[in-house]
């Protein structure tokens, strides 16, 4: 219902948060979507878990389709995001290794670390950019979002296993809309969420060669779902012991508060913010270069550029990211944009990819 | 199991959840807002006539409710569920017939009550005894049924639980929703109970239940009016079965019944009844099942390591062996100390007889008997010394006196070592039509005995009733019809007090013992369990089956009914605990349905978490079974 209302309530267009604004009006959109694994390529990590295993402790993408309008420096639009973020122990993907593979497990204990998050929301934004300095060289450009979603997970699992054995202890909190890790406690009516989040964009032209820039995306970012489903407890490590008479005492293996029987819950949702600075060096009418880092989570990824220009205000470029160790290709003027970026074009081994487009009509 | 819980992780995947929200989850049961009522109906022997007053009493023994009934036996009230109530009946009509099928003794010239003048109290005829009635209750929720009894009297005046006495979830006495269907064997015993205070109370005007009873749990020198009220008790199931006209339902329950009669009248640890506050919600059922789960290792649907070497050692030690070479002494005794001895007709003179097989040395003063030889091709030798002798028609006749014996067969060798010997017989003399000349009764012959096995040592306490009787053919046979063996099984691996009785079923049927219906009670301390006890009834090789079992099991004082199904891989478990608590859990594959009931209100659900059975409490609670 809430994202009925929200959906009526737009019809106009907007604008890429960094595209220049000379023309008063524009119609606008954006999509941006990247997925990036470690331990196993993308495919085998949705799959079966089944390629050689690597070192890895985390893997998520980031999906965002916005279209919108904008006059003068302010901005409005429709946004769909789909984001999932996983952060794991290295151990227990090799937990995980073994037991799909049906491998031999180590006489020790496991580490069982794992914690998820992830939402599909559809909301509105607004931003307004505010021009400082000589020029307006300084741009700063705060964008807040207003988002319903009703599709989510956020789980946490901790805790050891011992090999393959019934031994080990587990904690487990866990909040979602669909209940695909119990398959058994999905709440009857999907949760209410409503959410919102704050980006900040910074650009500097310091001079007609040097431009540099700073990003944060979700700085804040807060949801809270309503009757949502829960499941919260832990198994036990030993399950019977035994008293001084050499009685048996025992607690249930697994116990868990749950959603069951509309015992539903109100959560709050929350996401790290993802940092990004770039540098943006005019060489010549003919060349220029990028260095950008991205700092997501506790990954952070360098990114070196070389562009071509061409036409008028045409430029192509290519490039190349440490830690996803991907290539980037891409193609861009001021109305339209394609990049292209993974490490494999043998999608069934790449462990990143992204596909980045935009579209401005300027009036 | 934690493996099965475990593999959640990663598999959360890239995948997210879509827009279709394909909910696979349970329905909603609507099992939260519980109300409950509770109604108590009643059962009195029917030789007690049914008119009479019913009052009903609160925890303190304040009459809450008197009502007049027409019937007891149709009578139901309500009651507050999850208290503690008992229940009185004083019936208006206070004469008791004779119960026994064979009568009920001599009695005087001149008793108005022997209608037919042969100075015998005849089956039917009415007896000067009369009893009370009441029993203690819990009310749990649904449908309670509370047997009244004369002993169920005089357990209730004391305080006492007769939970564990029972070798039940519940006393003999109480049924609950759960355990209504076993509301024959409740009625039979409650009938054994009522039957043998009838008969007491004629044998000896002064006899009362209760003062028995009292000496019994105070573990007083004299129990003998305990003893013979037992004994009693025990003889209106061979009274039944060995009866044409006794009552057909006991057959199939001969087994259960002759347990807990034996149970009852031998149990030791009588403790007070327990009035705690009972909520509808508490989960001591599942802290009750999960502990026996985790002693006997349960879940993996066989007992544990340790367990399942014992029991399958006691299935070796009471195996056929056993049972012949106790047959073989019981009927050699009888048979040699009734064709030769006071009691035969003519009353044999001393000296040397051949008995088929056995060579018997007879002497007259003292009496003694020397018998060497085989019987039941099993050889076979008994030193036997009686002092006294009794010879009564009223009463019976009574041998007590010092006995040696041995008994061989193979591996097994049955020993009796200076012991005393006890041998009954009812003197009743029941006339056949289809052979009047034929001697017909009840032995008891009751020792101390050792058998000893290739694994171990079974010694203990023998107590075997042979009955004489005429069959559908006319002919006089002998047959043992009742066993009791009391005592303690001792071998590397265990010391475990046993109590074992058979009942032949079938009498009239086929083979002489072909349809004896055994029990087992076993008390042994093992790992996690140091109170551990187990009943079972039926065949002692399949002692440690568990695919369709029916079981007493009680740790820390806790009993437990166990009910175990095995069709075709789908598993039913029915635990019923205390105050008529019970859990249904029914598997197949991965799937587990049931529930957690209290009498007949639901108060969780029955289901699965990721393969691992547990209960759901409406308020989201998820507690694993074990």
């Amino acid at each position: 219902m809430k994202k009925k209302i929200l959906l009526l309530g737009f019809s106009t267009a907007f604008i890429s948060p960094l595209a220049s604004a000379d023309n008063q009006i524009q119609i606008f959109t954006h999509f941006d979507a990247e997925i990036y694994t470690e331990a196993q390529p993308v495919q085998a990590f949705v799959d079966d878990f089944d390629a050689p295993l690597k070192s890895g402790d985390s893997a998520f993408t980031y999906n965002i389709f916005e279209v919108g309008v904008g006059y003068g420096n302010f901005k409005v639009g429709l946004q769909s995001r789909y984001d999932y973020v996983l952060n794991f122990d290295p151990d227990t993907a090799k937990y995980t290794h073994t037991e799909k593979n049906d491998l031999e497990f180590e006489d020790r204990f496991y580490t069982y670390y794992l914690d998820a998050k992830q939402a599909t929301s559809n909301g509105v934004f607004v931003s307004y950019d505010f021009k400082f300095l000589d020029k307006n060289a300084l741009t700063i450009t705060p964008k807040l979002s207003v988002f319903a979603s009703s599709h989510y997970q956020d789980a946490t699992v901790n805790g050891e296993i011992f090999s393959d054995e019934v031994e080990g202890a587990v904690t487990v909190d866990y909040n979602f809309s669909k209940d695909i890790l119990f398959k058994e406690f999905t709440p009857s009516q999907k949760p209410e969420g409503l959410g919102y989040s704050l980006d900040i964009f910074a650009d500097w032209q310091v001079n007609d060669e040097l431009k540099v820039g700073f990003s944060v995306k979700d700085l804040l970012y807060k949801t809270q779902y309503e009757d949502s489903g829960s499941v919260k407890g832990q198994t036990t490590e030993i399950p019977f012991s035994e008293d001084d008479n050499g009685d048996i005492i025992t607690q249930p293996t697994v116990s868990l508060k749950t959603s069951a029987f509309g015992n539903t819950v109100s959560h709050d949702f929350e996401m790290e913010m993802r940092l990004q600075a770039f540098a943006d060096y005019r060489i010549n009418d003919r060349f220029s270069t990028q260095l950008t880092l991205k700092r997501y989570d506790k990954d952070t990824f360098s990114q070196l550029k070389g562009r071509i220009h061409f036409w008028d205000h045409w430029r192509v470029q290519a490039g190349y990211e440490t830690k996803s160790e991907a290539f980037l290709v891409g193609i861009e003027n001021e109305y339209f944009g394609l990049n292209l970026q993974t490490d494999s074009l043998d999608l069934d081994k790449a462990y990143y990819a992204n596909v980045n487009w935009y579209v401005n009509i300027k009036f | 199991m934690l493996k099965q819980i475990i593999p959640l992780g990663i598999a959360i995947a890239l995948a997210g959840c879509g827009s279709s929200s394909d909910s696979d989850s349970s329905e909603s049961v609507a099992v939260s807002e519980i109300a409950t009522s509770s109604s108590v109906s009643f059962y009195v022997s029917n030789w007690q006539s049914p008119q009479g007053t019913l009052n009903v009493l609160d925890s303190d023994g304040v009459v809450q409710e008197s009502i007049e009934v027409e019937n007891i036996n149709t009578a139901s009230v309500s009651v507050t569920p999850l208290t503690f109530n008992s229940f009185e009946f004083i019936p208006s009509d206070t004469t008791l017939p004779c119960p026994r099928f064979t009568g009920c003794g001599r009695t005087v010239r001149g008793d108005v009550n022997d209608l037919n003048a042969n100075r015998l109290i005849d089956y039917q005829e009415l007896t000067a005894v009369t009893l009370n009635y009441k029993a203690d209750a819990f009310s749990a929720p649904g449908v309670n049924k509370v047997y009244l009894s004369p002993l169920s009297k005089a357990i209730t005046e004391e305080g006492f639980s007769a939970t564990q006495a029972s070798l039940s979830a519940t006393p003999f006495y109480h049924l609950t929703h759960s355990n209504l269907n076993a509301s024959v064997e409740a009625e039979m015993v409650t009938n054994a109970f009522t039957y043998a205070a009838i008969l007491a109370g004629v044998a000896d005007s002064s006899f009362s239940v209760e003062s028995a009873f009292n000496t019994f749990t105070n573990l007083e020198t004299d129990q003998q009016a305990w003893q013979d009220y037992s004994d009693l008790a025990a003889q209106y199931v061979t009274d039944n079965l060995f009866s044409d006209q006794g009552n057909a339902l006991l057959k199939n329950v001969a087994g259960q019944v002759k347990q807990t009669i034996a149970s009852v009248t031998t149990f030791a640890n009588w403790q007070a009844r327990s009035a705690e506050v009972q909520s509808l919600d508490s989960r001591e059922l599942l802290v009750d099942t999960r502990d026996i789960i985790g002693v006997a290792r349960l879940q993996e649907k066989s007992y544990s390591d340790e367990l399942d070497a014992k029991f399958t050692e006691l299935e070796g030690a009471f195996d056929e062996d056993t049972q012949r070479t106790l047959d073989a002494l019981s009927n050699a005794l009888n048979e040699v100390i009734t064709n030769y001895s006071p009691l035969a007709d003519g009353s044999t003179p001393s000296g040397q007889y051949k008995l088929r097989d056995l060579d018997i040395d007879y002497n007259q003063s003292p009496y003694t008997w020397a018998i060497t030889g085989t019987y039941d091709e099993l050889p076979i030798t008994i030193d036997l010394s009686i002092p006294t002798f009794r010879v009564s028609g009223v009463l019976g006749n009574k041998i007590e006196g010092v006995m040696s014996a041995t008994v061989t067969n193979g591996a097994t060798v049955l020993s009796v070592d200076v012991s005393e010997l006890l041998i009954e017989f009812d003197g009743i003399d029941a006339q056949s039509e289809l052979n009047p000349e034929a001697d017909t009764g009840i032995t008891q012959v009751t020792t101390n005995v050792i058998i000893n096995k290739a694994a171990g040592k079974l010694e203990g306490d023998l107590s075997v009733n042979l009955n004489r009787f005429v069959n559908s053919l006319g002919e006089e046979s002998t047959t043992l019809s009742t066993f009791d063996f009391n005592g303690d099984y001792v071998s590397d691996i265990q010391n475990t007090a046993f109590h074992i009785t058979a009942v032949e079923a079938s009498p009239f049927v086929g083979e002489d013992n072909d349809d004896l219906a055994f029990t087992f009670e076993l008390d042994f301390p093992f790992s996690g369990a140091s109170d551990f006890k187990f009943a079972y009834v039926g065949d002692v090789e399949n002692l440690s089956e568990l695919t369709s079992t029916d079981i007493f099991v009680s740790i820390q004082n806790r009993a437990l009914d166990l009910r175990i199904r095995d069709v075709s891989g789908n598993i039913n478990l029915i635990a019923k605990g205390e105050n008529g608590r019970w859990l249904d859990v029914k598997q197949k594959g991965r799937n587990y349905s049931g529930g957690l009931y209290f009498g007949d209100t639901k108060i969780a659900d029955v289901t699965a978490v990721r393969g691992i059975p547990g209960v759901l409490f409406p308020n989201g609670e998820f507690e694993s079974l074990f």
